[in-house]
């Protein structure tokens, strides 16, 4: 890390991603991407299927190297929300406690039993036996229940419950630690743009990094519709 | 080091979940053999040959399953979902190799010593024109043991990366042709076992280095 690295630290920066590119069976899917992921804030990251959501988390993650550019994170606190399919196939709900505990050291598995029973999911179920909004409500949990600065999560209400989908919102700002990030990939915006304070447009010209308050109030609009309007439309 | 041990843990817990089937079925089976008295076993070769067939068979297999699956087992997971899972732990990709292959040394070994009470037990059916299953070994027990389980996966694994890393494809045969090639290149003549189990070893430790910077390198 450079000296402007450690000044970007000391201000909440999370992560910076400069000029970073990746290509995929020949195709480059991440573009010259450049954005900054502060504390305290949630951005939700909206782009057609195939342009490249999933990928920009797994570099943020570490899960995938970029190919040129560069990824600063200055924290290791970083909780990749995993998908239903994600776990050894004969694993139980709470084997993946057992070894989301033995893994990392800021699990409390304390906190994720608790919200296992309230989400009334049964400890001794193979996990692949659930339904779809189970599994991605124990991957939530698993989470969650890291006392991590940023939280990044690919499509986190698919297949989920109307019921959950409702509280999703209340459920994730409640067991949000103070401070931390979340960056979400969604395209539920309709359903979770008043939860985002940022916004990051993912087409295959680039990646936009705006403010929500900046589009509804400069250009009168909801950020679904600036979307559907302007960003699909245009280069970026 | 906690790490570690906690990789070895949920490594061999994986496999005991794969495998317990086949340990419950090999114990059963070679409980069964060691009380049947011989008269008994002869009996069931002239009256019930089909069934002791099947039972040949299944210590056969179980024998496959002991040679191929070490192998097999370290390059199972790529492009499996639960690789997320593993990776994003952030151990460190030579701790998880050699998670497995010491988590492979142990199941062998198990493997190894249940198939040949099975060849003992078996024993009993076998009679003047013919026997059963039966193991016949190039190496010593021991030097065969570390050579499944770990010195050919080492190699195995790093030719697949390697062709892996040319074309983005999956070539387990070949990679299989070649771990066996260098193998065999390794012949040590006129030796003790314990120097060439050194030696071999020591020959695959480059190739484990380069094999776990190959998949770090590669998103697989």
């Amino acid at each position: 890390m450079t000296a402007a690295d450690d000044i970007l630290q000391d201000r909440g920066t999370l992560l910076t991603m400069r000029q970073a590119n990746k290509w995929l069976d020949g195709r480059k899917i991440i573009n010259m991407a450049d954005l900054t992921i502060k504390k305290g804030r949630i951005i939700g990251v909206v782009g057609d299927n195939g342009y490249g959501k999933t990928v920009l988390l797994k570099m943020m993650a570490g899960l995938m190297e970029q190919d040129s550019g560069e990824i600063v994170r200055y924290t290791k606190e970083i909780s990749f929300v995993l998908s239903g399919r994600s776990f050894y196939p004969w694993m139980r709900v709470m084997d993946a406690l057992k070894y989301y505990r033995d893994f990392y050291d800021d699990f409390d598995i304390n906190r994720a039993q608790q919200l296992i029973g309230e989400s009334a999911l049964e400890p001794d179920r193979k996990i692949r036996l659930l339904s779809t909004g189970q599994q991605e409500r124990l991957c939530l949990i698993l989470a969650l229940a890291r006392n991590s600065r940023l939280y990044l999560m690919d499509e986190p209400l698919n297949g989920i419950d109307p019921p959950f989908k409702k509280d999703f919102k209340k459920f994730l700002l409640a067991n949000l630690p103070e401070d931390a990030s979340v960056v979400m990939a969604t395209h539920l915006l309709k359903e979770l743009e008043y939860l985002f304070d940022e916004v990051l447009f993912v087409t295959g010209y680039g990646i936009r990094q705006m403010e929500t308050e900046e589009i509804r109030e400069k250009y009168h609009q909801s950020v679904e519709d600036y979307y559907m309007e302007v960003v699909r439309c245009e280069k970026v | 080091m906690k790490k570690f041990k906690s990789c070895l843990y949920w490594e061999g817990r994986t496999k005991y979940e794969r495998l317990r089937f086949l340990f419950l079925a090999l114990i059963c089976a070679n409980l069964l053999l060691w009380i049947m008295p011989e008269s008994w076993c002869r009996y069931a070769d002239d009256t019930f040959f089909p069934a002791v067939m099947l039972l040949s068979l299944f210590y056969s297999l179980s024998a496959l399953v002991m040679m191929f699956y070490p192998t097999l087992s370290l390059v199972s997971g790529y492009g499996e979902f639960y690789r997320d899972m593993e990776r994003l732990t952030g151990v460190p990709v030579w701790q998880r190799h050699a998670a497995k292959l010491a988590v492979n040394l142990a199941v062998t070994g198990v493997l190894f010593v249940l198939v040949k009470i099975g060849e003992n037990v078996m024993t009993k059916f076998a009679g003047e024109t013919h026997s059963y299953f039966r193991m016949q070994l190039d190496l010593p027990a021991p030097e065969m043991i570390l050579a499944v389980s770990v010195l050919f996966p080492v190699l195995y694994i790093w030719a697949y990366l390697v062709l892996y890393q040319r074309n983005g494809n999956r070539h387990g045969v070949l990679a299989w042709v070649i771990a066996a090639l260098l193998f065999n290149m390794f012949h040590f003549a006129g030796i003790d076992m314990i120097w060439r189990i050194v030696i071999r070893t020591l020959i695959c430790v480059p190739f484990f280095i380069s094999a776990g910077r190959m998949e770090k390198r590669l998103d697989i």
